[in-house]
């Protein structure tokens, strides 16, 4: 096999769930400072901040700590930052990410917000073609207009299904 | 395999549309095949998943090659990034970056089965508006082969709706067209009162459960892989023929031809992934190896009887390469459209495929792209750094706003659109990558001038916002041209069987026989003519 089908092999493999090398890996990348956490509360950490930055509970923990081990594999100053960020809300101090990112205006935290908004809705947290994907039918921009518009490959119900009208732009649908 | 008789009625390289309906007709004539495929066979599933497994970019930019791997014996194009397979020159070269799969079932595993008839004066351009070239044979000659092909694929179309202009047909299609979804429904009544036509595009999939595959469920995905196999693909074709006994060897690339002192073809040989040299006879041999690689091939296995190439004593293999160039646009209409219900092409404007203007410029297609926005959607949005509710609410506004039009051009023959063997890149076999250089040309580019109008005229209509042209012009992959027919050997490659003026025992099944482009996708052409080489060596057979 040539090393670009192994390449996808070991991607679908991460991408599927089926491997825990995210999980692994954590303690191996995650910074000094995080090290004297135990793992599991630094990534309920980062899922229940990551709750609050995306405006939405129902995320997948699986993903999430996939994401969480990107994100500080990729930038050192991640878990830094996400501390400072969840130093931020702490005690309901921002109801909701449009508070919290009014408050980071010129804020250079606001990167961090953004690059963990990004990774939940884009599945991705690489730019460009060689990016590892950690989810697709779950990354959160597939859901706004998942009632009318189809998850390529997902077919959300039998054949001629597209026919019905669609639903009004404006009723949101519920994720 | 080294013990294994290399040795068929006929011999047939490439294993896409083709070659597979090719072999499949040779083989219900009980006539034995072997059929060679330089690329590995792929698994739907896994294709499946390695779409899925691919970063948002490529999904928002429609990249269709990367799902398929590309093996280093049988290297195809892919754009994610640019392989440089086959290298593009001249004033128009974004315009022949062109798509092909090597593996069996060919190119059509990520096409979209738009399977259009040719109108009769497609077949007869220069006798009727003095500009290109005519096929040689008509119209009417093809039509039971059209018809054989729709039967073999499923190709659904609009039974008893009156579409003017259209192919004559003597049979209906097999299925009825598939249901528009909202968006072609609204494009189709927007349109209208400017005094555009836009009508069903007839597909190769299953408006119902047809040849034991089932009806489509419309995820959207036809291209780059149909999940379900609703979208008719070579694979089918090819499967068929193994079942009836023709003996399928992939991973087997061809490039050499050895000829007899009559210039019959005696024996093509055929590299393995490690070099390793397979001599393989046959009475009749077909190359159905696309577009691109069936010159190419011709050219790389001269030898000293045929110095310039394999049929190539015309010096026309690898030139008057033709395509669609298309002409794309995007932007954001007034109202909600919802692109993406049903398949990925289900509707175009065909008001322009032909007229007395044929003489002076392009006849085009128009058409509506009815791919799932939703990729470009939330890429665009993440991109404007908005959260919360406005970046859910941009989001799902952008899909249903979302609309990519286009336009596609018929391109004139012209020997100097010239592909030949790449004098310094080659590959993991040391065989030369193809090199081709592509000028559309005036007839072309004086259409494009009335083309950007028309888009303009619809943009506006629809209330277009963030309106994009593309300011060049775009390849459609529809390969055709080079090993052009024709009735005389001196500037011709084949005959309107598709036979080799040089080589008695040698067909060339492939787009490059067609003598003029058309405006529309060129597949089910290729195929009824594939076809109708298949009855000729069939009648060779008979009579042999
Ligand atoms: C994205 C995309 C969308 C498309 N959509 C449409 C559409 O909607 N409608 C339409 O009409 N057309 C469409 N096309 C075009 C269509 O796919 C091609 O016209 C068609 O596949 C050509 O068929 P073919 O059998 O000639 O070649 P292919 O399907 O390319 O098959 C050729 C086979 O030959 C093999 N081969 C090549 N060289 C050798 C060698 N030296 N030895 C052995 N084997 C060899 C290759 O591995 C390959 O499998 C589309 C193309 C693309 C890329
Ligand atoms: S719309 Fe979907 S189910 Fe239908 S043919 Fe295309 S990919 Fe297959």
């Amino acid at each position: 096999m040539s090393e670009k089908t192994l390449m996808s092999r070991r991607r679908l493999l991460l991408n599927s769930g089926i491997s825990v090398i995210g999980l692994s890996l954590l303690p191996a990348i995650a910074s000094p400072a995080l090290a004297s956490v135990p793992a599991n509360d630094a990534l309920s950490g980062f899922i229940s901040f990551s709750r609050l930055a995306t405006g939405h509970n129902d995320l997948d923990e699986k993903i999430g700590s996939q994401l969480y081990a990107a994100l500080s594999a990729k930038d050192a100053a991640f878990t830094d930052n996400l501390r400072k960020l969840v130093d931020m809300v702490r005690g309901g101090a921002h109801a909701d990410v449009e508070s919290l990112d009014a408050a980071l205006t010129g804020n250079p935290l606001r990167d961090t917000l953004l690059g963990i908004i990004k990774a939940w809705y884009s599945g991705v947290v690489e730019e460009g073609t060689g990016a590892t994907v950690y989810a697709f039918e779950k990354a959160l921009m597939y859901q706004p207009a998942r009632d009318v518009v189809v998850i390529p490959t997902f077919a959300f119900n039998g054949p001629d299904y597209w026919v019905a009208e669609p639903n009004p732009v404006s009723q949101m649908p519920r994720f | 395999m080294a013990n294994e008789k290399l040795s068929a009625d006929v011999v047939i390289v490439g294993a896409g549309i083709c070659g597979s309906l090719a072999a499949l007709e040779l083989a219900r004539a009980g006539i034995s095949v072997l059929l060679l495929d330089a690329g590995p066979r792929y698994d739907r599933a896994q294709i499946v998943e390695n779409w899925r497994g691919m970063p948002p970019h490529n999904k928002a930019f429609y990249d269709y090659a990367t799902p398929y791997p590309v093996v280093p014996w049988a290297p195809h194009t892919t754009f994610f990034p640019e392989n440089n397979y086959l290298i593009v020159k001249g004033p128009d070269a974004t315009a022949y970056k062109q798509g092909i799969i090597k593996g069996v079932g060919g190119t059509t595993w990520h096409w979209a089965a738009s399977s259009w008839r040719y109108l009769p004066n497609d077949f007869r351009l220069k006798s009727t508006y003095g500009v290109g070239r005519d096929y040689a044979i008509t119209y009417d000659d093809l039509e039971p082969y059209y018809y054989a092909a729709e039967v073999e694929m499923g190709v659904n179309g609009p039974n008893g709706m009156d579409i003017v202009p259209s192919a004559p047909r003597k049979n209906p299609w097999p299925m009825d067209s598939m249901p528009y979804g909202y968006g072609d429904r609204r494009f189709t009544e927007i349109v209208k009162p400017l005094g555009y036509d836009n009508t069903p595009v007839p597909q190769g999939r299953n408006s119902r459960p047809y040849d034991t595959r089932p009806q489509c469920c419309g995820n959207n995905n036809c291209m780059p892989i149909c999940p379900i196999g609703a979208m008719y693909h070579g694979i089918y074709s090819a499967q068929k023929a193994e079942a009836l006994g023709t003996k399928i060897i992939e991973n087997a690339v061809v490039y050499s031809i050895e000829t007899d002192d009559k210039n019959r073809i005696v024996a093509m040989n055929y590299y393995d992934p490690d070099k390793q040299s397979h001599r393989v006879t046959a009475k009749t041999f077909v190359i159905a190896a696309n577009g691109i690689e069936t010159p190419k091939l011709l050219l790389l296995a001269a030898n000293d009887k045929n110095p310039n190439g394999i049929a190539n004593s015309s010096d026309q293999v690898g030139r008057n390469m033709m395509d669609h160039p298309g002409i794309g646009m995007s932007f954001q209409s007034a109202e909600p459209i919802w692109a993406g219900g049903g398949s990925v092409q289900m509707s175009s404007i065909t008001n322009f495929r032909d007229g007395p203007f044929r003489s002076e410029h392009s006849a085009i297609q128009i058409g509506y792209n009815n791919t799932a926005q939703n990729s470009r959607a939330g890429m665009k949005a993440l991109s404007m750094g908005l959260v919360g509710k406005k970046l859910d609410e941009e989001i799902r506004r952008r899909a249903a706003h979302g609309v990519d039009i286009y336009v596609n051009h018929e391109t004139l023959a012209n020997p100097d659109n010239r592909l030949v063997l790449s004098k310094t890149q080659k590959d993991a076999l040391g065989i030369p990558h193809p090199e081709v250089t592509y000028d559309v040309g005036e007839y072309v580019r004086q259409a494009a001038v009335s083309s950007r109008e028309h888009l303009m005229t619809i943009a506006n209509a629809m209330g277009g916002t963030e309106i994009e042209m593309t300011p060049y012009f775009t390849p459609n992959n529809h390969i055709t041209g080079g090993t052009i027919m024709g009735n005389d050997p001196k500037d011709s490659v084949v005959d309107g069987w598709l036979r080799a003026h040089d080589h008695e025992n040698l067909f060339l099944a492939t787009g490059g026989a067609m003598a003029a482009a058309g405006t529309v996708n060129s597949t089910l052409t290729m195929a009824a003519l594939a076809l109708r080489a298949a009855d000729a060596i069939k009648r060779d057979m008979k009579h042999a």
